[in-house]
């Protein structure tokens, strides 16, 4: 119900796994590789993950979603290594019987990949730079 | 001839990230870390002094020495100390540290050189002297008070700068210090289960891979828990992150970090996330 993987997302796969017949509405939601991040111009992206605990974590994640929201289906998956623009980073879908369920589902699984998985990522700018996101505090060099 | 010697036991300092005032904790036995400090201070010098907070009004039942300045940290402490008696030298102690004894006070006592203007023990994470088990000779005051007047705030800092009689440790864990929750954990679990060497498994993760040089490493630590550990590691990388920042999973589940460390763990640290 929720992995990483290295390969590019394969959504049409996804959606087709979505369908059920007690479902009434199918949601998706693809996070895709933008071009620019806080006025700097990005070239593509990397994105670690620590494979066991964000595969553990996710399951929990999209478990608890189907319960909360009684849906028929759900399903993530979250890239690694190294994606250009336009790629998709990751694909939530999820079938329920009404639309509200479905978009909420979909919402609540999004933000929690975000907030409990142990994923990484690292902009490459056209500048030839580079720097993890969300971690300005991770570099080196403590001093006084 | 050397100037006969004063104890100061810090316990000035705001305890902000204890959330309660670390001299006040018990952390083995039943004397708090104030009244343990003091004790030994007062087996191995002339005479103990508490140094208090400028606005500090609570009692106390030792003789107290309040600093001459708001907010300036340890150093305003030792300032005042020299005002008291500037032809005294001071053994200064934090009080947060509840693995210190009477005996490394002794041998720091008996490898003292009053010819420096410090004696002082170095740090068993990184190397560096330690300003808070420290011998200050009289000699020390003026290069003190410029420093404070120049708004230096860090004791490691001021250390940096003076004439240093600079000592290994006997005991190895002597200075690991408290200052919050997880790290009392880590000293209570330590002093009543005793310190036991694990070999552990730790993956540095995203960005910390980066700062650490590696992946992973097998390491070997005495620390009792998850905390533990990473003040260990922290200090040996130098990462600027704290402990707040991180989390940690153990045998890849999430884990608290008063989590306790077993022989053979495998410890992964999660710096920020940034998935999605």
């Amino acid at each position: 119900m929720f992995h990483l993987t290295k390969d590019p997302l394969a959504l049409a796969a996804l959606r087709q796994a979505a369908s059920h017949s007690h479902a009434g509405a199918v949601v998706v939601f693809e996070g895709t590789v933008r071009n620019h991040h806080e006025g700097r111009e990005v070239l593509r992206l990397e994105y670690e993950g620590h494979a066991p605990v964000a595969e553990k974590e996710g399951r929990r994640i999209v478990e608890d979603a189907v319960k909360r929201f009684g849906l028929d289906h759900a399903q993530a998956m979250h890239r690694v290594g190294r994606l250009e623009i336009e790629e998709s980073a990751v694909i939530v879908v999820v079938s329920a019987p009404h639309r509200a369920e479905a978009f909420d589902a979909c919402r609540f699984i999004i933000d929690e990949i975000k907030h409990r998985l142990p994923i990484w990522k690292k902009e490459f700018y056209t500048d030839g730079t580079s720097a993890w996101v969300g971690c300005e505090g991770c570099r080196q060099g403590h001093q006084h | 001839m050397s100037a006969p010697l004063h104890g100061l036991l810090l316990a000035g300092g705001k305890s902000r990230r204890m959330g309660t005032d670390k001299a006040e904790l018990v952390v083995e036995g039943n004397l708090s870390l104030r009244d343990r400090g003091l004790q030994i201070l007062r087996r191995v010098t002339t005479s103990a002094q508490l140094s208090i907070a400028a606005d500090d009004t609570r009692p106390y039942e030792s003789t107290t020495v309040r600093d001459l300045r708001e907010d300036a940290g340890p150093l305003a402490g030792l300032e005042a100390a020299f005002q008291l008696d500037p032809n005294a030298a001071w053994l200064v102690m934090a009080c947060d540290l509840p693995f210190l004894t009477e005996s490394v006070l002794e041998d720091l006592i008996a490898r003292r050189d009053p010819a420096c203007d410090v004696t002082c023990f170095t740090s068993r994470f990184d190397g560096k002297p330690e300003p808070l088990c420290t011998i200050y000779e009289p000699s020390a005051a003026a290069p003190l008070t410029a420093a404070l007047d120049n708004e230096i705030r860090c004791a490691r800092k001021f250390l940096s700068a003076v004439r240093r009689h600079e000592l290994s440790l006997p005991e190895e864990t002597a200075l690991d210090n408290c200052n919050r929750p997880e790290d009392l954990a880590e000293a209570r679990l330590s002093l009543s289960e005793g310190r036991t060497t694990k070999t552990i498994t730790v993956e540095f993760c995203g960005p910390l891979q980066e700062a650490a040089g590696t992946a992973s490493a097998e390491i070997e630590t005495q620390s009792s828990t998850a905390a533990g550990l990473w003040e260990e590691l922290r200090m040996a990388h130098h990462f600027s992150l704290e402990l707040e920042a991180i989390r940690v999973a153990i045998n890849e589940e999430f884990q608290p970090w008063t989590h306790p460390l077993a022989h053979r763990d495998r410890v992964a640290l999660f710096p920020p996330f940034a998935g999605g």
